[in-house]
């Protein structure tokens, strides 16, 4: 690694770091040390290859390790999670003064991790389908059902908020 | 509004104030020495598999052929004239070189004024068969230049608030410290062996101050670990992984660890390397390493 190739990470970091820690907040619905840990341990992925990719879209590459870290971190939590965000079907789901966006994240967080990203890629980063497949490793089918049924499932559940609130 | 616009936005407001942390280069970096040691654990445990299934197969030579299947002795003949790649990652470059000779292979590096440097890779692998005189290309990685945020510290063991009164034979200050790399309010130093491969420590000890002493036991369940009596605090002892979860001593990768809070505002926590554990009764020696520590003001 040459004191130029140093260089170049550094200024890579200054200009997408901030945004990949946002990514993996969003996809692993981790809090904010969990997040940092996992961007730092995907920007040492990259930093190991960085000669050979620093030339070859590293912004792509690094999210892609991003979001699949943040992924399989998120399953392996899962069993914590929905103890955490799950709740008894018959109880009101939320507080009626409870913020929207509070809400929105919240129900963001109880789908399943891979919908979960596929939300955060297309309408947080507004990645065209086509590149969140491709980041993802999936086909764009998947991608559009995902988000389709990520989306349905959230109106769904904010619906059923909104009854049980009135 | 629909639902795709409120979502990107409550997602954007969630995250607004999320910061990448200005030391995240310096912890990356950090990150990527202690893989490249990690790297060097792994090939060896490989060569020493490689080495497990070539041995039975070497040691009946004189079966005849003729009741064996012929293709199996061809096999044969091939195991005995081949050399295995020894695994030369996290070595220097000159000593990898030679290793590399010995073993008759020859050494593929590119570049000039790499002497210092580290192995990061080899190709082919460690525990890889092949003819004698086979190129090893190697890819190096520049030495890393460790920290000096506290200055020369002499033998090292006076450091963050603590004195440290007992440590195993053998060990040398490892002529580097870091401060707030665990967090605010931290110290952090190693102790090596002088013999050790660069960047590879024994025994690591981290100093938490003030309310930095409060975080002492993140990432260091009760559950699972050892409760021992360090003086009159009580202090938690186990083999931890990278991310905190207790596994049984001796897990390669995981570093066998105590900790305990030495006085008010003063907690510290010392590891063995992976390696370094197996190498004496890491338990009681961790143990009498912490009743050695004394608060110093």
């Amino acid at each position: 690694m040459t004191d130029d190739d140093e260089a170049a990470f550094d200024e890579f970091l200054a200009a997408r770091s901030t945004s990949l820690m946002r990514t993996a907040i969003l996809v692993c619905g981790a809090t904010r040390h969990d997040a940092e840990d996992l961007v730092q341990h995907a920007l040492e992925k990259i930093y190991r290859h960085w000669p050979r990719i620093r030339r070859d879209n590293p912004e792509a590459y690094a999210r892609k390790v991003v979001v699949n870290a943040a992924i399989s971190r998120a399953r392996r939590r899962k069993i914590v999670q929905e103890i955490t965000f799950a709740r008894p079907p018959d109880t009101a789901a939320d507080a009626p003064d409870l913020d929207l966006r509070d809400t929105l994240i919240r129900e963001l967080r109880r789908l399943p991790p891979k919908m979960r990203a596929v939300l955060v890629l297309r309408y947080w980063e507004d990645q065209s389908e086509w590149n969140t497949a491709a980041l993802l490793g999936c086909s764009v089918g998947t991608v559009k059902s995902q988000a389709a049924r990520g989306l349905a499932r959230i109106r769904e559940n904010m619906t059923v908020a909104k009854e049980v609130a009135r | 509004m629909t639902i795709e616009d409120d979502l990107a936005e409550a997602m954007a407001a969630h995250t607004a104030d999320v910061q990448a942390p200005p030391d995240l280069g310096r912890s990356v970096r950090h990150r990527h020495r202690a893989h490249v040691v990690r790297l060097r654990v792994a090939g060896a445990a490989l060569l020493t598999a490689a080495v497990a299934v070539a041995l039975p197969m070497t040691l009946n030579p004189a079966e005849p052929a003729a009741t064996a299947n012929p293709a199996i002795g061809e096999d044969r003949a091939v195991m005995r004239t081949d050399v295995i790649v020894p695994d030369v990652t996290g070595k220097r470059v000159t000593d990898a070189a030679q290793i590399l000779r010995d073993a008759g292979l020859v050494t593929d590096v590119q570049g000039a004024e790499v002497r210092n440097y580290v192995v990061l890779k080899q190709a082919p692998a460690a525990g890889k068969q092949v003819t004698p005189g086979s190129h090893v290309r190697l890819t190096l990685l520049p030495p890393y230049k460790s920290p000096q945020d506290l200055g020369d510290l002499g033998d090292g063991r006076k450091f963050g608030g603590i004195e440290i009164g007992y440590l195993p034979g053998g060990l040398e200050w490892g002529k580097w410290s870091g401060k707030d790399r665990f967090g605010k309010h931290t110290y952090t130093t190693t102790f090596d062996r002088p013999e050790n491969n660069p960047g590879v420590y024994s025994v690591q000890v981290i100093v938490y101050e003030d309310e930095a002493a409060k975080r002492v036991y993140d990432r260091f369940p009760a559950d699972g670990s050892e409760t021992v009596d360090i003086g009159d605090k009580k202090a938690r002892l186990a083999t931890l992984s990278d991310s905190g979860e207790v596994m049984p001593h001796g897990t390669p990768t995981s570093a066998l660890t105590i900790a305990w809070e030495l006085s008010d505002g003063l907690a510290v926590k010392v590891f063995f390397s992976p390696g370094y554990a197996k190498e004496l009764d890491g338990p009681a020696e961790l143990k009498k390493i912490a009743e050695g520590i004394k608060a110093i003001k």
